[in-house]
């Protein structure tokens, strides 16, 4: 009987721990809708041969204001692209994402990247439109005063040159 | 007999040469200039940064074709520069190279005569031949 009890108080101690763990990783839902209505709405300038990938950035925030995202808008130009994972062995550079989040903000997961494709051994790409998603607990009470750098660091090729790397910023207001 | 012998140790060391692509000279900016000058040639620049993988390919897959490396070697003093490196940095500035790899034909007063682009020995070889037309 003692023995069935103690497995009784394990097994609520246990669900009782998930649940709390599931509610500090849960992503609101209304917010995620949100973000793909916001990724639509982000405008960016048009790519051109001479600067082929055009970034822009947001804060999109949940309607009780207890969770936030960060939403980088990546554009290129046709037939250019970014590396989503280059080996050191090969001679391109995997993007980055540069961004320190501020006291407050508390990351649910990593960042939401889209799908890559092959291109050559060791070597991964993005083409196209591409969104980078990262969602965030807000801590209770916090303000944030001043704009916050939100970058990309990439390296753009087509298929005969690449640009040099470098790294497009916007100033996040919070 | 012995005549025989020699010519086709010539005739086999001509085919290797020959079979090579590209020669790139190991020289400066300057002396190049000079030996183009000297030897009545246009000077080509390979102008490639470590992080460009198109000149890797170029430089692996096209420069070392018998083709490109019998035409370029026939008219031009060919050079290739790290633009990240060395003299590199200010000729990068100089010749303003943006994307990379960027081929340049100069003259040899260091004047462009042409800047290519290619993926191909064709390409290069055409582009080349047509710069040389209007020089």
């Amino acid at each position: 009987m003692k023995n069935a009890l103690r497995l009784f108080v394990l097994i609520i101690y246990l669900y009782g721990g998930n649940n709390a763990i599931a509610q500090i990783d849960k992503i609101d839902s209304d917010l995620e809708m949100m973000v793909e209505m916001e990724q639509m709405d982000l405008v960016t300038s048009k790519p051109t041969a001479m600067d082929p990938l055009s970034y822009n950035a947001k804060v999109v925030w949940s309607e009780n204001k207890d969770q936030l995202a960060i939403v980088l808008k990546a554009d290129l130009l046709n037939n250019w692209q970014i590396y989503a994972y280059a080996s050191d062995a090969s001679a391109y550079i995997t993007t980055e994402i540069r961004f320190e989040a501020p006291k407050g903000l508390e990351p649910i997961g990593d960042w939401q990247k889209p799908i890559a494709k092959p291109y050559s051994e060791g070597v991964e790409i993005f083409k196209g439109e591409i969104f980078f998603v990262r969602y965030y607990k807000v801590v209770d009470g916090v303000k944030f005063v001043k704009p916050i750098k939100c970058g990309l660091y990439y390296q753009a090729c087509d298929p005969n040159q690449c640009f040099p790397p470098k790294t497009k910023t916007v100033d996040l207001q919070f | 007999m012995k005549n025989i012998i020699i010519t086709f140790i010539v005739l086999l060391f001509c085919g290797s040469v020959s079979a090579q692509g590209i020669n790139f000279e190991k020289c400066t900016y300057e002396e190049g200039l000079i030996k183009a000058n000297n030897e009545n040639k246009l000077v080509f620049i390979d102008c490639y940064t470590e992080w460009c993988g198109p000149c890797k390919r170029l430089a692996k897959e096209v420069f070392t074709q018998e083709k490109i490396g019998a035409f370029y070697n026939t008219n031009f003093v060919c050079l290739k520069m790290d633009m990240e490196k060395g003299e590199g940095i200010e000729l990068a500035s100089f010749y303003e190279v943006k994307s990379y790899p960027t081929l340049l034909i100069l003259n040899t007063e260091g004047e462009v005569l042409g800047r290519m682009n290619g993926r191909t020995a064709e390409d290069l070889i055409d582009q080349a031949n047509g710069i040389l037309k209007e020089k």
